[in-house]
């Protein structure tokens, strides 16, 4: 769990490119008003490792952020990150999943400790947060880098519709999104990972 | 809310509720006592995270207003394009203060301690510019302006939202934030053109005035209304043809929304400010010179304000020679509660909460 500990420094790492989301798909006038000549998307890419113990699995995304956004207030956004699943076949990544392909978001916020929150989408704007949360974060923010670790049981019984469910062996894949609070980043306003990863859980 | 599209604008036609719900505010009679102010904190918003919300406002014009020259911070739509708008922060509503009750109450100090803030000296808040007004003497004015949220007929937020959080009731028209999909993203008061929507710090989600919604569904008034001692907030329906808002909205046309500029279509109007005459340099009066400047109420209230002022006039000067004015009887609400909110006349002692 520890973001610094040096089984990371082992673990296989892929560097993934991120891109602002369009911003003809915002599912609003006023964010496509607001945003259309703002930059966003300013973190442009991501360190990826994948672990697990045969009971957990752990991603650690390391980027570069200059400065740290860990508190929200009327005016403050937090910078976030998140790891998506499809979880039934193939997922449109583009819309966040469709009616019938939904997708499995574990997010993570800096000023939400270390507590993730799991989120299930079936189109842009339809994401809708679990009642509880099976996602534990750990977080560190030094020298300019965010260092995160998303973790959760590999199963989850007790939430069979709205997460994506894991076991040695599969094969499966994810993208990821980065949010920098530090330019207002919230919502659909972020960057992403354009393509779906391929991942085999060992 | 979620599936349904009213409120929004669809190829062009915003889609209405099946009746909505309006209040008018008779600004000649707004005293600035800000009952209605206590009213809606003492129900609404006393939980943690809300100390600086204040769904029921009411500040003097000309002024900065709350939050803090909210009128400069954009929004709204212009020929139908939503335009970008500012976020205002804790400092521009202004962070409650505490006060030093401890040391006045029971501190053992006697007269010597007085009330005040503790803590740093706060320099803003929600009516700090009270009673300061515009012009000079003799022909200084202001005026006072409540405001809650206009629950708009193309509510700005509603069409903001990516997550289709807010909705706009059916029966009532009245705008909601749905509490359980609001992930406190914020567009929503950006898009606001009044900036009546907060931001709850401690829940991460944005509150707003519900108009009462609860009371309104078992026929009581809203608490801002019935608390009001001016007697100046008028609830009902707008398609009421019996009803008083319908009379002064649509028939008499003295009541006129805040800033229609913004192309919302708010449901709060407003009867505009009569004006004391100007003050000549030998100090006569001259009853030819309001001393409001016409300009600054058109700034406020559009050009529609010429007519409303021009048919209050004519109505009060009828009355003043004894004839019959059903406008000006409308206005003075002979009959409370019956003719201030006619459908909403229940006493909320009566009710029982389950």
């Amino acid at each position: 769990m520890d973001p610094g500990a040096s089984v990371w420094s082992e673990a296989d790492h892929v560097r993934l490119a991120l891109q602002p989301t369009p911003i003809a798909s915002q599912p609003s006038v006023y964010v496509r008003a607001a945003w259309k000549d703002k930059a966003y998307g300013k973190i442009k890419a991501v360190k990826v490792a994948v672990l697990n113990n045969g009971a957990d699995i752990f991603f650690r995304l390391e980027w570069d952020d200059p400065e740290k956004n860990d508190h929200i207030s009327g005016t403050e956004f937090p910078d976030g990150a998140a790891v998506l699943f499809p979880t039934a076949g193939d997922a449109p990544i583009l819309t966040m999943g469709d009616q019938h392909h939904p997708v499995n978001a574990w997010h993570w916020r800096a000023d939400l400790g270390e507590q993730g929150r799991n989120n299930i989408a079936r189109g842009l704007g339809t994401t809708v947060l679990s009642d509880k949360s099976h996602i534990t974060c750990r977080a560190v923010w030094e020298k300019g880098v965010w260092r995160v670790v998303i973790s959760r049981s590999l199963a989850v019984a007790d939430q069979p519709d709205d997460s994506v469910q894991l076991k040695a062996g599969q094969q499966l894949k994810f993208a990821v999104a980065v949010w920098e609070g530090q330019n207002g980043e919230r919502a659909g306003i972020k960057a992403f990972s354009q393509t779906w990863w391929p991942l085999t859980i060992q | 809310m979620g599936d349904s599209n009213i409120g929004t604008a669809v190829n062009g036609q915003v889609v209405k509720p099946k009746r909505q719900v309006a209040m008018v505010f008779d600004l000649n009679k707004c005293l600035g006592c800000q009952t209605c102010t206590i009213a809606c904190k003492t129900l609404w918003t006393r939980r943690e995270g809300q100390e600086h919300m204040w769904w029921a406002t009411v500040n003097t014009q000309p002024g900065r207003g709350t939050p803090r020259d909210w009128e400069q911070m954009g929004g709204g739509f212009r020929n139908g394009d939503a335009q970008p708008g500012v976020l205002p922060g804790l400092n521009d509503f202004g962070a409650a203060w505490d006060f030093n009750y401890d040391e006045v109450f029971s501190g053992g100090k006697g007269d010597n301690a007085y009330l005040k803030p503790v803590g740093a000296r706060p320099n803003w808040g929600p009516n700090w510019d009270e009673d300061q007004g515009g012009g000079e003497y003799p022909n200084s004015f202001y005026f006072y302006l409540p405001r809650i949220c206009n629950h708009c007929t193309h509510p700005a937020c509603l069409e903001a939202c990516p997550r289709r959080a807010i909705g706009k009731r059916e029966q009532d028209g009245i705008v909601l934030i749905d509490q359980t999909r609001c992930k406190g993203y914020r567009f929503c008061t950006e898009a606001c053109p009044y900036k009546k929507i907060y931001f709850n710090e401690i829940q991460k989600m944005s509150q707003k005035c519900i108009f009462c919604f609860p009371r309104i569904e078992k026929g009581v008034a809203n608490a801002c209304s019935r608390q009001c001692p001016g007697r100046l907030r008028f609830v009902g329906y707008l398609d009421d043809e019996k009803g008083p808002i319908y009379k002064l909205v649509k028939q008499w046309k003295v009541a006129i929304p805040l800033h229609p500029e913004h192309g919302t279509g708010p449901n709060i109007y407003y009867v505009p400010p009569l004006s004391p005459a100007r003050i000549l340099p030998n100090g006569d009066p001259d009853p030819e010179h309001d001393r409001i400047p016409i300009e600054y109420l058109r700034s406020l209230f559009g050009p529609d304000v010429d007519a409303a002022l021009a048919t209050l006039k004519a109505e009060m000067a009828k009355r003043k020679k004894g004839e019959k004015s059903e406008l000006i009887d409308t206005l003075i609400v002979y009959k409370w509660p019956n003719d201030i909110f006619p459908d909403f006349t229940r006493d909320p002692a009566t009710l029982k909460w389950s």
